[in-house]
């Protein structure tokens, strides 16, 4: 790692982030051939565009094939980015591509679902312990999973980037190539649905 | 305002994201109409619930499985440009080559071709044997227009009878 980027790292961890290099600065740092950004922007973002397409696609295994897929692709493509864009609104746009690829080629068989055939969640796991055990108010999150894989794709992709990676407006309009009044009004008819399907599962 | 409108504003209404004006419709409509208030908390609950869920991590293999498939991407690159030649694969590389080494091949098997060794000698230096064969033109009146039966097609002397 070149000298710099360590020290600037290491100060990133102990001055609660002053010094935290921006996403812009390490794809550019990575672009002129520093492998250490590389993996930087990895640790930065692996979890989060995992929580994404995971919540999109409703499909772990998938999931973490298509965050794969593209950290590859921002391997291979790093001179594809240019400053005019936030980085997160760049890598988002690949992540949310793929997801959508997947989607399509799975749309009829969507064979590891979170769900099992009892309606039971498998295989949702965090790093040591399962979501199950992390989560304080884990029945309304496991039947809002349910309920989010029923809402229409578009609504859905909204939604989980609004709410679940809290996104702004702004953002998911770049991200999605929709127009923000757009966006708003799928987020809040996602939540109407998500609130209805919701109210119905308790019933 | 309609229930339509009011239904459209909700999440802008918990996200502060209205204009006054609407927001006094908004309010307005809602305290006309308490039965909806209900509406409004289910939107809010399911908002609080999605933002406060734990976030899904990816499984202790990633980085390792990422990058080994970097890894191999490496290598996959390292392997093609040392199989290169000239910018060609090795395969068609040799196409190329096969393709170049018969044509050159072919012209100098046609006859008459600009490469064949006959022509390069007639042409460059007529030999002396040759120079002899060929027939000098004959600049006189009488010959002018008679045809010389003296050589065949292929300017070999021949023989005339009448000479």
């Amino acid at each position: 790692m070149s000298q710099s980027l360590q020290t600037l790292l290491h100060k990133s961890t102990d001055m609660n982030d002053e010094f935290k290099l921006t996403d812009e600065r390490l794809i550019k740092q990575f672009q002129e051939g520093d492998r250490h950004a590389f993996d930087e922007l990895v640790k930065r973002y692996k979890d989060r565009l995992h929580n994404f397409v995971c919540r999109y696609l409703n499909n772990q295994t998938l999931a973490e094939d298509v965050v794969q897929e593209t950290m590859i692709k921002l391997y291979t493509h790093k001179h594809y980015y240019k400053p005019i864009a936030k980085f997160s609104t760049w890598i988002y746009t690949i992540a949310k591509n793929l997801a959508l690829t997947e989607l399509r080629k799975n749309k009829r068989k969507r064979t590891e679902s979170m769900w099992n055939d009892r309606g039971e969640l498998i295989e949702v796991k965090s790093n040591e312990e399962s979501l199950e055990n992390k989560i304080q108010n884990e029945l309304a999150v496991e039947e809002l999973n349910r309920c989010l894989d029923e809402i229409p794709e578009n609504f859905r992709i909204a939604v989980v980037l609004r709410d679940f990676q809290e996104l702004s407006y702004q953002e998911i309009s770049k991200i999605l190539e929709i127009p923000i009044g757009t966006i708003k009004s799928r987020i809040n008819r996602g939540r109407i649905q998500l609130a209805e399907k919701l109210k119905h599962f308790k019933e | 305002m309609d229930y339509n409108k009011f239904e459209d504003r909700i999440s802008s209404w918990i996200e502060n994201d209205l204009s006054l004006k609407e927001r006094k419709e908004f309010e307005a409509f809602l305290a006309e109409n308490p039965q909806y208030q209900s509406k409004v908390d289910e939107v809010r609950h399911i908002i609080s619930t999605m933002r406060e869920s734990e976030s899904l991590k990816v499984s202790k293999e990633f980085d390792e499985n990422l990058n080994q498939k970097l890894q191999n991407l490496n290598i996959g690159q390292e392997h093609s440009t040392s199989k290169e030649i000239f910018g060609f694969s090795r395969q068609n590389f040799a196409y190329l080559a096969l393709s170049l080494g018969a044509i050159v091949f072919l012209l100098f098997q046609l006859p008459g071709n600009a490469f064949s060794e006959d022509i390069i000698t007639n042409s460059n230096s007529m030999s002396e044997e040759n120079s002899k064969s060929i027939p000098v033109v004959n600049d006189s009146l009488d010959t002018e227009d008679k045809p010389d039966n003296s050589y065949d097609v292929n300017g070999t002397f021949v023989g005339n009878d009448e000479q």
